[in-house]
């Protein structure tokens, strides 16, 4: 990895929910939804996390926005660390970091026209106001691929396509350097998400974007991603170079997960060996002891049973968490 | 030999308020016993409905079958007497669904639920019943099947879910087994076991399957065959392999183009197709597809394409097929055999 400037920096980041029980609600244990995460975003790239449902990948990203507050860790954006930010100052920092969220039907206010929701927060962020936001704002839905004159209209004059764009443009409107894209195409249509996906790569070009893009769909992730970070059950397990991480994985668990993913190739499928996992993924409440995979590893040794993998750089930019190694 | 199914220019409509939705218009096609047809379309393009119309399971009214036959080994399904249908569903043909929550009942144990299908359809008696309950349950994969028997819905994960529906749709043996986007909402990996668990029961039992969903890599790991749909009607049909490497339809090439792979590097810009479904009520005149389509002529927009064979066991309805085949040879990525 060539040297580039860090734009975020996530140390030892932890979240954990407490599960409480009984009449005087006593915490009878917690839900380690992410446990020490750690990892750099440079500037300027696409990193992709991927890992499957309630492996902690959404909560990764609320708790890097502050929209969680984490157990323990630091994020650290431009060198300043955001746990330790409150009120006006963190409000501040806030419009550097935008989300694009997963459901473009619940992530719109109804009774909002399309403008409104463009506008207002410029506003509270002293951006633009009066002609110069409406302005901006029809800018910005032209850079989505939306027809200007749509600022007076409300969502549900549009489809669940044209809804995420709106999403997009709204991330984009306070000029953020930073975008996390929380599973922006998995409620699209196949031929809606590309159109999706080639609008989030051009304005990742044209606006020089940092991206954090979450989804368990690998292949989208593999398309737009630089780098790509693998989680299972609250922990980051490989991380690398996309096409490293994609081509050599290292990780039994993204060994396995790549060769779940159909490849859409009939004559390759058929001559393709498959690694099937069996099980299902442990409950993060009670995450199995040392490595958290050893219950559905195929390469399972006795170590992984009882201690925990250490998370090392095994080619220069490629880490790993696995005995193997 | 006769086909198993055969499904003959089949037409559903449903009466709204807002006006006649045109969901399916004269699709047809046919499948052999133990065949594996997969179905594939958007959402709105009338592959759901399509199926659920052939076992009479949509509400009528709102929706109305406007014409065709759907022959199961030369009986006609749609004209069936009530008590008949009743028969072939469950004991000949089963359906699995998209979101096993929904589809099985949250307040009966799993054990109570495939037994009683077990027993109205095959009229076995409480013990034998049970018995085949932990065996199908076994077939499928649930550990300790005897114990989950009293377990309900809630204490599996949602790919045992999935299993228990598919224990259920294969108890009666069925001779043909629809499975509509069966593994949309489950994580890769349990798709994977769901896809293969499907596959070895389909063999074993010697069923035909109709796979119905919108990702094209699926397709590719369990279907002979595919249809390929849109707005409400079939644009392309081929075996598989021929599909892939050959496409003719403008739609088929967009799809196939917009999913990236993992096995190709991948600095390719994505393909995609322009625009957005149609509306249903207000199908345009010509072909449904010519408002997005980068082919279009202006007998496109005029008149709709019949589907025509186009090679041999291969069928597309498109004008243009000439001309997009020689675009498509232009098209460095789509091109690979």
């Amino acid at each position: 990895m060539p040297e580039q400037e860090i734009l975020l920096q996530v140390q030892n980041l932890k979240k954990y929910y407490p599960i409480k029980r009984g009449l005087i609600q006593r915490t009878a244990g917690y839900v380690k939804a992410v446990d020490d995460v750690s990892f750099d975003l440079y500037r300027g790239e696409a990193l992709g996390l991927v890992g499957e449902s309630g492996c902690g990948k959404t909560t990764t990203a609320r708790v890097i926005l502050q929209l969680q507050r984490p157990t323990a860790g630091a994020v650290c954006f431009q060198g300043r660390d955001l746990v330790a930010l409150k009120g006006e100052e963190l409000r501040h920092m806030r419009t550097q970091m935008q989300i694009i969220f997963q459901n473009p039907y619940s992530s719109l206010n109804p009774r909002m026209t399309v403008g409104r929701m463009l506008m207002e927060p410029m506003a509270v962020h002293g951006i633009a106001k009066g002609k110069e936001a409406e302005e901006r704002a029809a800018h910005l839905l032209q850079m989505v691929g939306l027809n200007p004159y749509f600022v007076n209209r409300f969502p549900s004059e549009f489809s669940g396509g044209q809804r995420q764009r709106i999403g997009i443009a709204r991330a984009l409107c306070l000029n953020p350097s930073f975008v996390i894209c929380d599973e922006p195409i998995s409620s699209l249509d196949v031929s809606i998400q590309s159109q999706i996906v080639n609008l989030l790569k051009r304005l990742q070009r044209e606006l020089k974007l940092t991206y954090l893009f979450i989804s368990h769909d690998l292949r989208m992730v593999r398309y737009i991603s630089d780098r790509m970070a693998v989680m299972y059950l609250g922990k980051v397990i490989e991380l690398g170079g996309g096409n490293r991480v994609c081509n050599y994985p290292l990780h039994p668990y993204t060994q396995a997960l790549w060769s779940a993913v159909p490849i859409p190739d009939p004559v390759v499928e058929e001559g393709r060996e498959r690694i099937v996992l069996e099980g299902d993924v442990p409950s993060p409440a009670n995450p199995p002891t040392g490595c958290r995979f050893n219950t559905r590893c195929p390469k399972v040794m006795d170590v992984c049973r009882k201690v925990e993998p250490e998370f090392r750089e095994l080619e220069p930019g490629h880490w790993v968490a696995c005995h193997l190694y | 030999m006769a086909p198993l199914l055969e499904v003959r220019s089949l037409e559903v409509a449903f009466f709204t308020k807002d006006g006649v939705v045109r969901a399916v218009n004269g699709i047809s096609y046919a499948l052999d016993q133990g065949d594996t047809l997969g179905l594939v379309g958007e959402s709105g393009c009338g592959k759901s409905v399509s199926v659920l119309a052939m076992l009479r399971l949509l509400p009528e009214p709102p929706a109305r079958i406007m014409g065709g036959q759907v022959l199961l080994e030369g009986r006609d399904l749609l004209q069936l007497p009530a008590a008949q249908r009743h028969e072939v569903r469950g004991s000949q043909v089963a359906m699995i669904f998209q979101d096993p929550m929904t589809s099985l009942n949250p307040v009966m144990t799993i054990g109570d639920q495939i037994a009683e299908a077990v027993a109205v359809n095959l009229g076995a008696k409480p013990r034998e019943a049970r018995e085949r309950t932990i065996e199908v349950l076994s077939a499928v994969g649930i550990p300790n099947a005897e114990e989950r028997l009293k377990d309900y819905p809630h204490q599996f994960s949602g790919g045992m879910r999935q299993r228990v529906m598919i224990a259920m749709a294969v108890s009666c043996r069925p001779k043909l087994l629809i499975a509509d986007e069966p593994t949309t909402s489950l994580d890769v990996t349990i798709q994977a076991q769901i896809v293969d668990l499907v596959k070895r029961l389909q063999a074993e039992l010697n069923m035909a399957v109709i796979w119905i969903t919108h990702d094209l890599g699926v397709v590719a790991r369990i279907a002979k065959r595919i249809t390929v749909m849109y707005a409400g009607y079939i644009v392309e049909m081929a075996p598989i392999k021929r599909l892939f490497a050959h496409p003719q339809h403008p739609y088929t090439i967009g799809l196939l183009g917009s999913v990236p792979r993992m096995d190709t590097c991948g600095d390719q810009e994505l393909q995609y197709v322009d625009g957005f479904p149609p509306d249903m009520i207000r199908l345009p005149q010509g072909c449904p597809f010519a408002p997005r389509c980068a082919y279009r002529t202006e007998q496109c927009t005029a008149e709709r394409p019949e589907l025509v064979q186009v090679a041999q066991d291969h069928r597309a309805a498109c004008w243009n097929n000439e001309a997009v085949k020689s675009q498509k040879n232009a098209a460095p990525q789509l091109e690979r055999a």
